[in-house]
């Protein structure tokens, strides 16, 4: 399946001639006919380089109108793009290097070619997106232009974007969900701007009046703070919408929001998805907010969630699978594995959940070993190997934002050496614990829910 | 304790730096231990230690010692 058409542009071939803004950042605005001319120029531009008709790119993606224009370029002639943060260091972008062998890499409107030979390619493999932050290595989530365009369409069926809506990313868009946000607009034929404030800053909040902002969208810690700065006592008469999603927000915080939303005619969309599903499956209706502040709602149109469970017969309660046409092709370490996918119909998230009667969903566990820490994914079990040494036997328990290593009391003061010396991790969300002797289960395994009563209640 | 005092152990303990660190000159985004995280705790920590309740703009504000401070007299804290 070829998809590469002369001069088409994903998302906005049907409105490229349009005159509104479709972008716009701290100094200028563009609209969508010239932000179709500027792709059309860097097409040509990058044609003149003797690359490989499906190239592969490693792509530094900013919060930018040139990032986006190069993001949209390279979809446009069909190439596969690693999205990389640029906040990700050299080391990392390295590995990548050696990794994927991309043809090129691309930063600011800038291409460097690396080399101009063609790998085997899958024929739908289009983006790359990492899921690891900090602490791992580069595993990455392989997604198709179907995927990309599926998703975006089923966002739209439930979220109230409209053509004339103006939003602000605050999430980059080398993740997942600030990437949705930006496919939503696009298609929509709605505005996008970037913005180098943070909402520590009051031009941020000035910009959100002035411009006006119909809608935010953002992580848990993003939600956290706006409540510290006293979110739910602004006016803010042109917020139509927001939406929450990236993790889990304490239902205190969702019934503060919740309310807020309710109060000032609002809506407060929670959300749920996975990289791996390209951003969305899940929403919870905003008028349920209130009544279920803990429930991650139902799938997302043209999706379906199946709760699967070994041990009893209840489709109640279990791992949650989800199918759609957003199911990414697979997972990719290295460039060998961009050249076939075979994709699952069903995604297995790793996360438990439960349904009540009415079919609303609830995350209650996870079945892999991994928490969030500051928004990024941590595998506790390479925690436990990375501090783990002949010496020093290291167990690693969590919950989101609190990483609690743990050995022998004899070797907890190598346990604390070695975390001030070797820390991967915001020191605040990282505690050293010491236990008399390992609990075990009966089959032998290490018994983290008994070691994690025993060290989180000391606490 | 005074003020002065009660305004540096708030610093201390929500940003986890050294008394010594916790001048008039030190500025939100320019040490590491203070991020927009650790803003969060801070202002909470001040909010508790001194029993008020900040707006928007001063949580905003707040970014030196010497802003907290005056920002904090406003709110009828006396630093004399």
């Amino acid at each position: 399946m070829k998809m590469a058409k002369p001069d088409h542009i994903p998302f906005i071939q049907t409105h490229r001639h349009s005159e509104a803004t479709a972008l716009f950042d701290d100094e200028q605005a563009v609209s969508y006919r010239a932000l179709s001319e500027f792709i059309v120029q860097r097409r040509q531009q990058w044609l003149s380089y003797p690359l490989p008709e499906r190239s592969i790119v490693m792509l530094t993606i900013e919060n930018s109108i040139t990032s986006v224009v190069d993001y949209l370029t390279a979809l446009s002639l069909d190439w596969v793009m690693l999205l990389v943060n640029p906040s990700c260091d050299e080391e990392i972008r390295n590995q990548y290097c050696d990794a994927f062998k991309p043809n090129a890499v691309i930063q600011s409107g800038e291409l460097t070619v690396c080399h101009c030979q063609q790998s085997e390619m899958d024929d739908d493999v289009s983006v790359l997106l990492s899921t690891s932050g900090s602490t791992g290595a580069g595993k990455c989530v392989a997604l198709s232009k179907r995927n990309l365009v599926a998703n975006a369409e089923s966002i739209l069926a439930y979220l109230p974007v409209e053509t004339t809506d103006i939003t602000l990313a605050t999430m980059p868009l080398s993740y997942s969900y600030g990437l949705s946000v930006l496919h939503t607009h696009l298609i929509k034929g709605a505005c996008t701007g970037f913005t180098a404030h943070t909402v520590f800053d009051k031009a941020f909040w000035a910009r959100v009046k002035s411009l006006p902002v119909h809608s935010l969208a953002g992580v848990p810690s993003f939600y956290e703070m706006l409540l510290r700065l006293r979110f739910t006592h602004m006016a803010l008469p042109d917020l139509r919408y927001f939406t929450q999603a990236g993790g889990r927000l304490s239902p205190e915080n969702v019934e503060a929001l919740g309310l807020y939303a309710k109060v000032h005619d609002k809506q407060f969309f929670v959300m749920y998805g996975q990289t791996e599903a390209t951003a969305r499956m899940a929403f919870l209706a905003p008028e349920k907010v209130l009544d279920k502040p803990d429930s991650i709602g139902q799938a997302i149109p043209g999706g379906q969630i199946e709760l699967r469970s070994s041990n009893t017969q209840s489709s109640d309660e279990g791992e949650l699978y989800y199918h759609g046409d957003n199911v990414m092709l697979g997972y990719a370490e290295n460039n060998q594995q961009l050249a076939s996918f075979t994709p699952e119909a069903w995604l297995a998230t790793g996360d438990i959940a439960r349904r009540d009667a009415d079919g609303d969903l609830f995350i209650i566990g996870r079945t892999k070993r991994i928490i969030k820490v500051a928004g990024e994914r941590v595998n506790l079990d390479a925690l436990e190997q990375h501090y783990s040494d002949d010496d020093l036997q290291v167990r690693c328990i969590g919950k989101d934002n609190l990483v609690v290593l743990i050995t022998l009391d004899k070797q907890l003061p190598a346990l604390q050496e070695k975390l001030t010396t070797q820390s991967l991790l915001p020191a605040r969300n990282v505690t050293a614990a010491a236990v008399e002797t390992w609990p075990y289960l009966a089959n032998g395994k290490p018994d983290y829910q008994q070691l994690a009563s025993l060290v989180l209640n000391e606490q | 304790m005074n003020n002065q005092d009660k305004l540096r152990q708030a610093f201390v303990a929500a940003l986890g730096v050294k008394p010594e660190t916790v001048t008039d000159e030190l500025q939100y985004n320019t040490i590491a231990e203070w991020d927009s995280t650790a803003h969060m705790v801070l202002i909470a920590e001040l909010e508790n230690v001194f029993d008020v309740m900040l707006d928007t703009d001063d949580i905003i504000d707040m970014s030196s010692v010497k802003h907290a401070r005056l920002i904090l007299q406003k709110y009828d804290i006396d630093f004399a």
